[in-house]
């Protein structure tokens, strides 16, 4: 008495073992509560042993159920794999490509310049605070194709990515205006600063800023900065310093975003340049030995790209 | 569901055969049904898998490549899952004997599960179940197979009728015992102890009285306990119960087998649709094997 089986009967036993009863399972795989029970008594019968002992309202697993638990866990996830890597495939064969570049990388008149030689083939993600994962996970889960950003002071292999360096650069430069804060960058001292409102990246912006300076400021003054901001792009580090007695510290040093920089009535001062070379680094991600090679075409024409734009600033 | 196990075999057997004529037949379905998944499985994944030309031959286009890399993780996981659900299947499969516990204690219940275990290869382990829990115990699977007197009828379950459980006669060591019922009648004081049971007890009672066997009287579990350990101290001569299973407890009482009196009706039941395919013959065989041995019980 053999009937068949297919992975959707595996995904009502697994999350049945997790939810433990009935309703839940069939609110989480959005079906019917008898159909819950068809499909789990279905894949009973073709295996040949119980999965579950029937409680008044929900199941408990049995000994044959919990041996094959991990097996089952196993299908399910090597076939979500499966649906994301198709999924992916859809999209890529007809020529679109999820790219994401951090925004302070990307002001509109780039993100234009960008587009064009690519006829728009280039599905721009734009970004969006309400991101759950990071772009790492994104990228693994094959949410996303290429990630242009920066990070600070990390490891810059990711297992599982390959990278491209776009720019490297040392330490971090402070920036205020002279309009509000009237101290003059020869006199700056970062130990007095921490008494003052900051402005530091956030870790979607750049990883690896807020834990290094708390971290410094703490073993060298004893001190935690009072009053930070975290904000997510360098437009909004800029409009913060141009409209409040703001400082804002800010990764590298600088030379990626001086156009923006000499526009407005700012003064900076490079901190840690010395000490931390190499500090703030921007690469381009994407996934080890993609197969795609629309994905690989627009990773390099983004590399031409950003290292023409980046070095001539 | 497109991208299941079917639908990749299907997709798998015709790239490896390029003719959708032979991919049907390697796989005993219609030509039909392996070009309506394929076209399903080209819809779900977006691109065309093959080029089809006229006579049936189909050639997999490159995209054919990529689902068929990216397939493999999956079909080898559940490749892994079958051969493991048949490995527990043969060896790890435990039969759950449900039955209440005084039912437990007798001769008939340790002989059936005696024969059951002799009858195939399964591991049977014994569950108690109180009085009143039989039928939830069957349905919810806390037990395979419920034993008893007790009839439980569900629209899920289905009943095996097995050898009835004959009354026996238990009496002091040396003494012979009655064969009739009117000889009770001469070894003076005597005792049925069948508490689960009232209405047969009550049935037996009767029907010996009518014979003239003489009044007994129904015995609780304590009078039974302190009888059986001492059977000659006790005022009572004999006791009519099932036969209890060979016990420490009843050294001193032989205990003999007492036909004139109806046995007791046993029923086997189970989940009609038990994923257990060979439990049904299973309990049939057991059932024929005690049928064998029942002039013992």
């Amino acid at each position: 008495m053999t009937e068949a089986f297919d992975i959707e009967e595996l995904r009502a036993f697994v999350v049945m073992a997790d939810e433990g009863y009935f309703s839940e399972t069939a609110g989480k795989l959005g079906i019917s509560q008898p159909a819950v029970s068809q499909r789990i008594s279905r894949l009973e019968r073709s295996l040949g042993f119980h999965l579950f002992t029937r409680t008044t309202h929900g199941a408990v697993l049995t000994s044959c159920g919990e041996r094959v638990l991990q097996t089952a866990r196993r299908c399910v996830a090597t076939h979500g794999q499966l649906l994301r890597q198709m999924d992916h495939y859809r999209h890529s064969a007809g020529g679109c490509v999820k790219v994401w570049i951090e925004p302070s990388l990307a002001d509109a008149s780039r993100l234009q310049h960008l587009s064009e030689p690519m006829d728009g083939a280039v599905d721009l993600d734009h970004f969006s605070e309400r991101r759950r994962t990071s772009w790492a996970g994104q990228l693994k889960a094959l949410e996303l194709d290429i990630a242009v950003c920066g990070s600070f002071l990390q490891q810059s292999e990711i297992p599982g990515l390959e990278r491209t360096e776009l720019l490297q650069e040392p330490g971090l430069t402070a920036i205020w205006s002279e309009e509000h804060i009237q101290i003059s960058p020869e006199s700056f001292c970062l130990a007095r600063a921490l008494s003052a409102s900051l402005v530091l990246p956030s870790s979607v912006w750049v990883e690896g800023v807020r834990p290094f300076f708390d971290d410094w400021c703490w073993r060298v003054y004893q001190q935690k900065a009072v009053d930070v901001t975290e904000v997510n792009t360098f437009q909004d580090a800029v409009k913060a310093c141009q409209t409040g007695s703001k400082i804002a510290i800010l990764p590298g040093n600088l030379s990626s975003c001086a156009r923006a920089f000499r526009d407005s009535s700012l003064v900076s001062k490079g901190l840690f340049l010395e000490v931390l070379p190499n500090a703030y680094q921007v690469g381009i991600f994407l996934r080890e030995s993609e197969a795609s090679n629309v994905i690989v075409e627009t990773s390099l024409r983004l590399k031409n790209f950003f290292g023409g734009c980046l070095l001539q600033q | 569901m497109p991208l299941g196990v079917h639908y990749l075999q299907v997709f798998q057997a015709l790239l490896s055969e390029c003719s959708i004529t032979q991919a049907a037949c390697r796989l005993n379905t219609s030509p039909s049904n392996v070009r309506r998944i394929v076209s399903t499985l080209e819809g779900e994944v977006g691109v065309p898998l093959f080029d089809g030309s006229r006579r049936g031959r189909v050639e997999p286009t490159s995209h054919a490549s990529l689902l068929e890399k990216a397939m493999q993780p999956f079909l080898g996981e559940m490749e892994t899952f079958r051969s493991l659900a048949s490995e527990v299947r043969e060896k790890e499969r435990v039969v759950l004997v449900g039955a209440n516990p005084w039912f437990r204690e007798t001769r008939y219940f340790y002989e059936w599960v005696l024969s059951l275990r002799r009858s195939s290869r399964i591991d049977v382990k014994l569950v108690d179940v109180c009085g009143g829990m039989e039928r939830s115990m069957v349905d919810s699977g806390g037990c395979d197979v419920y034993v008893g007197p007790t009839d439980i009828c569900g629209k899920r379950l289905s009943n095996v009728g097995l050898p009835s459980m004959e009354a026996s006669i238990g009496m002091a060591g040396d003494q012979s015992a009655p064969i009739c019922l009117e000889e009770l009648g001469a070894i003076g004081v005597w005792g049925i102890h069948l508490p689960r049971l009232r209405s047969k007890a009550a049935e037996w009672l009767r029907c010996i009285e009518l014979a003239g066997g003489g009044k007994g009287r129904l015995i609780s579990d304590s009078d039974f306990l302190e009888w059986s350990a001492n059977p000659l101290r006790s005022q009572l001569q004999a006791v009519i119960a099932p036969m209890p299973a060979a016990s420490s407890r009843h050294q001193r009482v032989v205990w003999q087998p007492f036909r004139p009196l109806d046995g007791i009706r046993i029923t086997a039941t189970a989940l009609s649709l038990h994923p257990y395919d060979f439990l049904g013959s299973t309990i049939q065989a057991a059932a024929a094997n005690l049928m064998e041995h029942d002039g013992s019980l």
